[in-house]
């Protein structure tokens, strides 16, 4: 059936129902009919049958409905994509050897009329009524769709009229499509996924919904529209559904997967709110090839729709067969009649076998009880360390992982990924991705770039990603006095120069001149970025990739959370180091009782594990006591009584306010006198990220400060973290940087303000304890929040241990307690990271009843963990915050209990292998 | 009282002031490897030692040509030039190397080789022969070693050892950095390596008598005799002999095995005790029995023939089995010479298939092939070793890249019930071991295309179905700490070797049979 016939008969079915649909106008089948005959008859006017009319236009009912009248001229449908060159443009026009162009918009029209070729403006012909009389066309092509040929001139595919009627119905059955539905119309019009859009919404008497243009972009308008109308159907790209907002994919019922390979991550978040298809085919095919319905996960494609079928080609033995893997070859009446352009041998895809039209599609396929699965393009198949690698496979492997867009791009030998940034260096990102793959699927490098391009196709523009990436590592010129400077450094190494993107091994460079390269250019941009961009470039060096990933690591420094938090902090270091001696002299500080001058102590955290101790050790020295809690509230010391045992009367000293009470007095500059500050008021969280840390713990430490200065206390101790570092050093954007986690990141900040009361004359002490134990029967409850134990408490269930780095500081909480109270007593033994006592692995073990066998690496025992489901998750998370670092490097024994034992209830010391007596 | 060195004393061998292993006692060798290594180490660590403390921070430049007590840098310049002498000697021995190999020997192609004799220089005359190669054209030489180990250039007084304690199971790279006293505690003692001395030390139990002898004879007076004094403890009650059979993975390549009362010990490499936190139930000396009666070496790499270990228990060593090689040439000087010269007086060399019987079990050489960088290198083989009713073999890095030999020798030996295999699949490329000895450097690409590889996946696979085992155990692979002294890998579990073995552990496990990747020790039957 000849596709105009095919439409006269649609729109003579479903006559009344509504056909076409956009904002504030439709028009039902029997308008359409009307319309676009009139319009076909106008075309037929200016064009001969058989020649081709190029329909220039998208992305409105209008082009629809011109698309429409193009099929049922007596010429041939040629849509155009409105946004080409000029020189493409004209190339096309030459190719198609056009008898009309059809433009939806002026420029076109001008355009046109450059490349010297009839056209009409639609704005000019209007809505015609007049009903003409039409002549069959007879041609053999049914509709012709553009496509890029290998020399970069456009090439046509003629598709015949033979498999539309098979893709109809196919979509009207698989796609579960009823008259009244309403279907996207998405695609660009010179995309032949309209062709599918079009016929198989019109054949099943839906109505297609054409969103209006009302935002900058064409898809933040179709986002728009879904989120506000929904869909019944969508028929999109994968990337392009990447791309919509989560509003709009909530409100598509079925969500077609067209025009590439459909990855696991969106997958995932489609079946969540749609009933999910996949199809698949080349234009080559009439549009579509096979659909399936996906309710899990699976590569497959479906089975050929009616019309076709599939065989596999063997490409070293030209065997052809009906299972197995190889190529695809697609057998039917709907495949088309051929190449118009591109070379001569591009056309050998379209061969005869056993007298039906055969496409060999360059896809790799696995064909199995008549079902296929979809392994990459052939192409796309490459071989590295020996092993055969699907590109197409390890991106949709890491979209998943990742949870977003990437891109496994070519670049000659080099495969790299391309992906947004989104904070990560590319360095941390290199090691998550490597911790995954085998070193063969491994990327060699990561390129990040703003946004992943999209072709007029919907698919992922992988050309212009290329172009961009070798731009970006090509794009240092010789002029470039970077570059200059980079080369001289390898010139005076090597003795020689060398072309910018040469390995020095490959120039005779040896590992000796690799690393006198990277001692000198360290001398120039710091041993740090230095060291990480040769880390990067994996210690092969090419002078431009060195460049990039520098400049990468430039970018990154930019941006850094440490720097701009540090400037945040000077400021306001800066304003208390002024504030602190005004709040020391002004503040009028009152004592009750005399005996009790200038012996109170500002204590926080009593509600805490560490504080509770504080005060459980304070109360016996008749000192008194100011509590500041967050609460304010004296159950806090109810529950401190219940947790200690300690009779009432012992807290007749002890009075509790809240940070509020405190700040209040302290901008009245009026308050108690105090001796001592021991802070240990802080929420341990290595989650939370530092802007909540700063906001919360971070501004209850300064204003802890603040009053310390105020109320003349003429001691502080701080309750600080190991995990803030091993050497104090002053505070710079630098140890901020070194520091992995937001919670110890904090902690140091906290640190810098504590230490501004020396100025005042205050004895600052800041104690990095490692982590805290020595739990008592009334503190089990403060454990289960915390990593560590939580840490080894999953691995005795799980009957594995992730191998830890270095060794794990403890502390005791009683050791540390006193050594708190010690600095406010005037014994202070100067700030200090207190670890009492270090265990090692095979300790750990032992305590969690394990061998060395069931040692982990630790990404593996995180995934052992996520699996088990007995994780408690935000835990998980914790620990594997907390394990980011090294580990602690120096073995320590201070205490000689076994700290760890206590509390796990293996009192027993770990047998330490060939200890000496 | 007697007494007896302590568990946590390493002893390393020192030649010309290196860390002594095969290539650096031969003379030919050691002038090789002075001049084209060492040199440029230290020439550039002198000129910039900033460079070698960068290079040694950077886990990705493990196993490179670097100074790692970088920070010792008088004591090192003021070693390097007290050794020019030695230098200048082998120096000689280079040039006239380099002479016959590049100068003489290209200007023959087919006639006559006689005239060659009358212009050897002096350092070579009467030490070489030479011949042409397998195209008739190419001129060719070897060394007639025992005359070389008689020369001037090699000379046992370059030979030392270095006492000092070893702190933990991870050792510190050691190829490429001068053997000097770093830390007070190490002491450097000028003593030939096979000198009996060493076995006196070593075999303890020393009377106060015999201690201050050796002290004496060692040249140790004063502080130096105390701290010598203190690398020494009260020797420790003899334990009763073990005597039941057993079959023990004691790291890497090295296996212990007692048959009927017949000791056996492959590939030696052990680890040291007496310290804190090492790796529980680790097989030390100290596990060793009295007395090895057969010494089993696979092949000449650092890592199978470890003259650290072998000095260690040369005394309690019978008879050594190894590999016979008979080419002499600079890539692989003979081994038996190089073990006589180590102290070892009975050796004996097989070939291919030949069998012996060696006490209660018989030993068969199997033909190893790759893991060389395709250099004509004979010097190794496979072990199969018949306790009774059950044979095991030991393939050490043979690569099974002639997929047909192990089913041909199959079908000569018969079934195998257990292979030990190594499958480092991606080793180091070949110049990292023999570069010094290349007269012309290869390219990089052509040197990584000769890779030290053990088998791969499918290799394995190859070798394990020809064999028809009962059990498979992957070993060899690096993975014990104290590897880290002739060796450089890191490995993650994405390394294609740790990839490689555990598809094919998993391979033979799917076929209902045993297999594991070993690690540290394991008792594999008693
Ligand atoms: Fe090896
Ligand atoms: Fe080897």
């Amino acid at each position: 059936m000849q596709l105009s016939d095919l439409l006269t008969d649609i729109f003579r079915r479903h006559h009344e129902r509504p056909a076409l649909r956009t904002a504030g106008r439709a028009w039902t089948y029997a308008e359409l009919d009307r319309l676009t005959n009139a319009l076909a008859g106008r075309i037929d006017r200016e064009c001969a049958p058989g020649r081709r009319v190029l329909v220039v236009g998208e992305h409105s009912a209008e082009a629809v409905i011109w698309a429409l009248a193009a099929m049922r001229s007596g010429a041939v449908h040629t849509p155009m994509s409105p946004g080409l060159p000029v020189d493409r443009f004209e190339d096309s026009v030459r190719v198609a050897q056009a008898g009309l162009v059809v433009c939806l918009d002026r420029e076109s029209l001008v355009r046109a009329d450059k490349a010297g070729v009839p056209a009409l403006y639609s704005g000019d012909v209007g809505w015609p009524t007049e009903v003409t009389e039409r002549r069959p066309s007879g041609s053999p092509v049914a509709y012709s769709i553009f496509t890029s040929g290998s020399t970069g001139v456009p090439k046509l595919v003629d598709v015949g009229h033979g498999g539309l009627l098979n893709l109809c119905r196919s979509l009207r059955r698989l796609l579960d499509i009823t008259p009244g539905e309403q279907v996207l119309q998405f695609a660009s019009l010179s995309f032949d996924a309209s062709i599918s859009e079009i016929l198989g919404t019109l054949y099943a008497g839906a109505t297609l919904v054409v969103p209006v243009r009302d935002q900058a972009s064409w898809l933040g308008s179709v986002s728009r529209h879904l989120a506000e109308h929904g869909c019944d159907l969508a028929m999109l790209s994968p990337s392009v559904y990447a791309r919509l907002d989560d509003a709009a994919r909530r409100r598509i019922r079925k969500i077609e997967f067209c025009g590439e390979a459909l990855g696991k991550a969106e997958f995932d978040r489609a079946i969540q709110h749609s009933r999910v298809f996949n199809a698949y085919g080349p234009t080559e095919a009439t549009v579509c090839f096979s659909l399936a319905e996906l309710t899990s996960f699976t590569p497959a494609i479906g089975t050929p729709i009616d019309g076709f079928r599939a065989l596999v080609h063997d490409p070293e033995t030209g065997d052809h067969s009906t299972s197995g893997t190889g190529e695809l070859v697609i057998v039917g009446e709907g495949v088309a009649l051929g190449y118009v352009g591109g070379r001569a041998e591009e056309q050998r895809v379209f061969r005869t076998l056993d007298g039906e039209r055969a496409y060999y599609t360059g896809d790799r396929v696995t064909l199995h009880d008549g079902t296929l699965s979809y392994l990459g393009r052939i192409d796309e198949q490459v071989k590295r360390l020996g092993h055969r690698v699907n590109l197409a496979h390890v991106e949709s492997h890491l979209s998943a992982r990742l949870d977003r867009e990437v891109a496994l791009v070519r670049l000659g030998e080099e495969v790299v990924l391309v992906t947004t940034a989104d904070g990560a260096t590319e360095e941390a990102l290199m090691a998550r991705v490597r911790s995954w793959l085998p070193a063969w699927e491994a990327p060699d490098r990561i390129a990040f770039v703003d946004t992943l391009p999209l072709a007029t196709s919907g698919k992922l523009d992988k050309n212009a990603l290329r172009e961009r990436i070798a731009a970006g590592s090509g794009g240092a010129s010789a002029n470039d006095p970077e570059l200059r400077q980079v080369l001289d450094v390898v010139t005076t190494v090597l003795g020689h120069q060398i072309d910018p993107n040469t390995s020095i091994f490959d120039a005779g460079g040896s590992s000796l001149a690799m690393i006198q390269i990277q001692v000198k250019l360290s001398q120039i941009y710091g041993e740090q970025a230095v060291e990480a961009a040769f880390a990067a470039l994996d210690y092969d060096f090419v002078v431009v990739d060195f460049l990039r990933h520098l400049h990468g690591a430039d970018v990154v420094r930019r941006e850094s959370p440490a720097e701009t938090v540090f400037r945040q902090v000077e400021t306001e270091l800066a304003a208390l180091r002024a504030e602190l001696p005004l709040l020391r002299r002004e503040t009028r500080r009152a004592t009750q009782a005399p005996d009790q001058a200038g012996r109170t102590v500002l204590l926080t955290g009593v509600s805490g594990f560490i504080g509770g101790h504080v005060l459980d050790q304070l109360l016996p020295t008749g000192r008194p006591v100011l509590v500041v809690s967050t609460t304010g509230s004296d159950r806090v010391l109810a529950e401190h009584r219940a947790r200690f045992g300690h009779d009432a009367a012992d807290y007749d000293l002890v009075r509790v306010i809240g940070y509020g009470d405190l700040e209040r007095w302290v901008d009245q500059r009026e308050g108690p006198a105090l001796d001592g500050v021991a802070h240990c008021g802080y929420q341990v969280n290595h989650l939370l990220p530092l802007d909540s840390q700063m906001a919360g713990s971070v501004r209850n430490t300064v204003l802890v400060v603040r009053a310390a200065a105020a109320f003349g206390a003429r001691s502080f101790a701080f309750l600080s973290a190991a995990s803030a570092g091993e050497h104090f050093e002053p505070l710079s954007a630098a140890a901020l940087g070194a520091v992995a986690d937001p919670y110890s990141r904090s902690k140091l900040i906290c640190e810098g303000y504590v230490n501004a009361l020396a100025d005042v004359g205050c004895a600052v002490d800041c104690y990095r304890a490692g982590l805290v134990y020595g739990h008592q029967d009334g503190d089990r409850s403060y454990l289960k929040d915390d990593w560590f134990t939580g840490l080894i408490a999953l691995a005795r269930r799980l009957r594995a241990m992730p191998r830890l780095e270095g060794y794990v500081p403890v502390c005791d909480v009683r050791e540390l307690s006193r050594t708190l109270l010690a600095a406010i007593d005037g014994r202070s033994s100067g700030s200090a990271v207190v670890v009492h006592r270090t265990y090692e692995l095979a300790e750990l073990l032992h305590h969690a009843g394990l061998s060395p066998t069931d040692v982990l690496p630790p990404a593996e025992w995180f995934e052992l963990a996520r699996g088990s489901g007995q994780a408690h998750l935000p835990l998980l998370a914790a620990m594997q915050s907390a394990l980011g670092g090294r580990g602690w490097r120096t073995p320590q024994r201070e205490v000689d209990h076994d700290i760890l034992g206590t509390l796990f209830g293996t009192p027993q010391e770990a047998p330490r292998a060939g200890a000496r007596a | 009282m007697r007494y007896s060195l302590r568990q946590d004393i390493a002893v390393e061998p020192v030649i010309a002031g290196w860390y002594g292993w095969s290539y650096l006692l031969p003379p030919q060798t050691l002038a090789r490897f002075v001049r084209n290594r060492f040199t440029s180490i230290i020439d550039s660590y002198l000129s910039d030692p900033q460079v070698h403390a960068t290079a040694v921070r950077q886990r990705k430049m493990h196993g490179g040509p670097w100074v790692h007590a970088y920070e010792h840098y008088d004591r090192i310049a003021s070693w390097y030039q007290a050794a020019a002498p030695q230098r200048e000697r082998l120096g000689e021995l280079f040039d006239a190397i380099r002479q016959v190999e590049e100068e003489i020997l290209p200007r023959y192609h087919g006639e006559c080789l006689d005239p060659v004799y009358q212009e050897l220089p002096s350092a070579l005359a009467g030490r070489l022969e030479v011949f042409y190669g397998r195209d008739n054209r190419t001129a060719d030489y070897r060394f007639i070693e025992p005359l070389m180990y008689a020369s001037e250039y090699y000379d046992e007084t370059w030979q030392q050892v270095r006492f000092g304690p070893v702190t933990r199971d991870a050792r510190e790279f050691a190829l490429t950095t001068p053997m000097l006293e770093y830390t007070p505690d190490q002491l450097l003692v000028d003593v030939p390596l096979n000198s009996p001395l060493l076995d006196l030390i070593f075999r303890g139990g020393l009377t106060e008598a015999e201690l201050a002898d050796v002290t004496a004879r060692f040249g140790l007076t004063d502080q130096r005799a105390e701290l010598f004094a203190s690398y020494f403890e009260p020797a420790p009650q003899p334990t009763g002999t073990a005597t039941g059979d057993v079959l023990e993975y004691v790291g890497h390549a090295c296996v212990f095995a007692r048959h009927d009362g017949t000791t056996f010990l492959v590939d030696p490499v052990l680890s040291y005790g007496g310290y804190p936190g090492g790796a529980e139930h680790r097989f030390t000396f100290a596990d060793l029995p009295e007395r090895i009666d057969y010494l089993l070496i696979t092949h000449n790499h650092q890592d199978h023939m470890l003259f650290e270990t072998l000095i260690r228990i040369r005394h309690r060593v019978g008879t050594v089995l190894i590999p016979k090689s008979s080419n002499a040439s600079l890539v692989d000087p003979g081994l038996g010479g190089i073990l006589r010269r180590l102290g070892f007086s009975h050796v004996v060399e097989v070939d291919d298939l030949d069998t012996l019987d060696c006490g209660s079990a018989q030993v068969v050489a199997l033909p190893f092939l790759g893991e060389h960088g395709d250099l004509r290198i004979r010097s190794k083989t496979g072990w199969l070793i018949r306790f009774g009713e059950r044979s095991v073999l030991f393939a050490a890095d043979s690569t099974n890249i002639a997929p047909t030999m192990y089913a041909k020798v199959a079908e000569v030996i018969g079934r195998v019930d257990t292979v030990f295999i190594g499958m480092e699949s991606i080793g180091a490329a070949a110049s990292w071991i023999y570069g010094p000895l290349y007269g012309t450097p290869l390219d990089r690409r052509t040197d990584q295309s000769r890779r030290l590889n053990g088998s791969n996946f499918q290799q394995a696979k190859d070798i394990v179905d020809a064999l028809d085992p009962d059990e498979v155990y992957v070993y060899a692979m690096g993975l014990e700490p104290w590897l880290g002294v002739v060796m450089a890998i890191d490995y993650d579990e994405n390394h294609p070797a740790i990839v490689d073995s555990d598809l094919l552990v998993k391979h033979v496990r799917d076929k209902g049979r045993t297999a594991d990747r070993l690690q540290l020790r394991r008792t594999l039957r008693r």
